[in-house]
């Protein structure tokens, strides 16, 4: 059956609908198209400007002003026939065209009061020459202000972004267009390795796409080598909680007002009044939420992991030290080494990650551990990274992260706090491969 | 018409370590060979799985008509590259990291053809894949 085909694409998994060719002529159509409107609107808008014709003499007179002398002959304040409106005025005489001609200029208009239109007379003295500027084809231009020309400014920047825009968009789309993925990855490698673009790129020369190690290995411990960084502060969490649960709130305090007047009234509805269960619900569970958040981070207090070497390696011995500061007692205190993959995919215009737990090597786990003021909690542990474990990995939709996880359990509410780390592949890696029977051909 | 590619990876071994050489040789089969316009031929890693496709480039050659010996790209040609340290091949549940060695074909009227061969980084998927 024919098919028109459909200019957007979909991805469901290795299946992709949609003409490439279709969308790439739409784009560069879409982006001529700007960029034509762009090129004509800064031809007519110079040209006209130049020619003291429409569009920019209605648009923008003020570019056409030049600066003149004025001397005040005159200053009043006067009222509008039959209304209590006031307008300020001068009378000025200025030299034009080698004539002395007079000139009334209007400071301000419909001035409620007569006390304001004197106010603005009283920057100009009778008989003192001031700056005006005016239009020399239209000699009732006359202003004592300087016309602003940002209008002016604005619009060109505004056309000139517009060409750009839209001529640099069909360069890149009929460029992309005869280049192929292979090309277009090689030429984004040689600039990432460039210095100035490294630092927003992942990897390092010797290990590409995987994570800099520097900013978690920059800080010293006390007891081992390297104090790892927390991921997310738990202040961000409890903001989060606290927004959420005040939002939440503030809508069911308005449901149950609009519920609790009709119940006054004795006009009560129900389906109102259910729905407002479902909020106050949800409400009581945010402020729960939010407490326990709180009190977590009054109760728990700090959490410090350090360890004994970093980067990770696959197979190797490490030695980590936990301290655990706060006022609580927690039922339960794990650490663990934790690997997750994500991913990041467009599903139709959201674009949504998925977090998968791969792997978790428990490094000790600790049963009813009481946390006082001035006394954290503190052991030291051995652990072994797993030998046949990927490394850690990170390109622009995709990653597989290694991170050492603390997790509390207390009173049935869990706290987590995680600290990443960076697994290097095993170093000096023999000749895993074997020699195949045959050799392939295409 | 269709061109035929003959690409292999030469000795080629189950599963490669880095630092290792990779070796490989094409040869492009068309009846007019005056149409082609360009060959490149890439060693590179793509992810699959749930995320939208990442690729990079370790290799990348590119050979014009008008650059090559008798201008004629229908030569048997070989090119090879040392193997980087990462990323290594891996088979995650969501996440899977798959490298290749690729030659793409380009005619002067717009027309490419492909060829490629996967090869396995490391042993990382190949120990993973045992464990299921």
């Amino acid at each position: 059956m024919f098919r028109w085909p459909k200019p957007w694409s979909k991805k469901r998994g290795d299946r992709r609908t949609g003409s490439p060719l279709l969308g790439n002529m739409g784009e560069v159509l879409l982006y001529s198209a700007l960029f034509l409107f762009g090129t004509l609107s800064l031809i007519v808008v110079l040209i006209s400007s130049y020619l003291r014709s429409w569009p920019a003499s209605h648009f923008f007179p003020e570019i056409y002003f030049v600066e003149t002398q004025v001397t005040v002959r005159e200053k009043h304040v006067e009222q509008e026939k039959g209304e209590n409106v006031y307008r300020a005025e001068l009378l000025v005489k200025w030299l034009e065209e080698d004539s002395i001609n007079p000139k009334r200029i209007l400071l301000a208009d419909e001035l409620s009061d007569r006390e304001a239109g004197l106010v603005i007379l009283d920057r100009y003295q009778t008989g003192d020459t001031y700056p005006a500027w005016y239009d020399p084809s239209k000699s009732v231009s006359l202003c004592m202000k300087q016309p602003g020309r940002y209008l002016f400014a604005l619009t060109l920047v505004a056309v000139v972004a517009t060409m750009v825009i839209g001529g640099a968009r069909v360069a890149y789309t009929l460029m992309d267009f005869r280049t192929s993925p292979e090309r277009r990855a090689d030429l984004f490698g040689r600039v990432a390795k460039l210095d100035i673009v490294r630092e927003a790129t992942h990897g390092s020369e010797a290990f590409p796409a995987i994570p800099d190690v520097e900013d978690i290995s920059n800080s010293p411990g006390v007891l081992l080598a390297y104090r790892l960084p927390i991921v997310q502060s738990p202040l961000l969490h409890i903001l989060a909680a606290a927004l959420f649960c005040l939002v939440w709130i503030c809508v069911s305090a308005v449901f149950i007002h609009v519920v609790v007047s009709g119940l006054a009234h004795g006009n009560l509805e129900w389906i109102l009044g259910l729905i407002t269960l479902v909020f106050l619900g949800l409400g009581i569970w945010s402020l729960r939420y939010f407490w326990g958040q709180l009190l977590f981070a009054v109760g728990v207090g700090p959490t410090n992991v350090e360890i004994s070497d970093h980067p990770l390696y696959p197979g190797g011995f490490y030695k980590i030290a936990l301290a655990q500061a706060g006022r609580v007692h927690l039922d339960r205190l794990q650490l663990a080494l934790v690997c997750k993959e994500e991913a990041t995919f467009c599903e139709g215009t959201e674009v949504r990650t998925e977090l998968r737990q791969v792997n978790k090597c428990e490094i000790f786990t600790v049963a009813d551990v009481n946390l006082c003021a001035g006394q954290p909690f503190e052991q030291t542990a051995d652990f072994e990274v797993p030998a046949e474990v990927m490394h850690s990995f990170r390109s622009a939709n995709n990653s597989v992260q290694w991170k050492i996880i603390v997790e509390g359990i207390m009173s049935g509410m869990i706290f987590r706090r995680q600290f990443s780390v960076v697994l290097y592949p095993k170093p000096d890696n023999d000749r895993v491969g074997q020699r195949a029977d045959r050799s392939t051909e295409v | 018409m269709n061109a035929t590619i003959r690409f292999r990876i030469v000795d080629r071994q189950l599963v490669y370590s880095p630092d290792e050489r990779l070796v490989c040789e094409y040869e492009v089969q068309y009846a007019a060979p005056d149409d082609l316009q360009a060959v490149e031929a890439s060693v590179l890693w793509y992810t699959e799985g749930k995320g939208d496709e990442d690729m990079a480039s370790h290799f990348f050659e590119r050979r014009m008509r008008e650059n090559v010996v008798d201008r004629n790209l229908c030569h048997c040609h070989r090119f090879e590259t040392l193997l980087p340290h990462s990323p290594l091949s891996y088979f995650g549940e969501i996440v899977r990291i798959c490298w290749c060695a690729r030659v793409r074909v380009f005619l002067r009227s717009g027309e490419s053809f492909l060829e490629q061969v996967p090869f396995q980084l490391g042993d990382v998927a190949r120990k993973r894949s045992r464990e299921r």
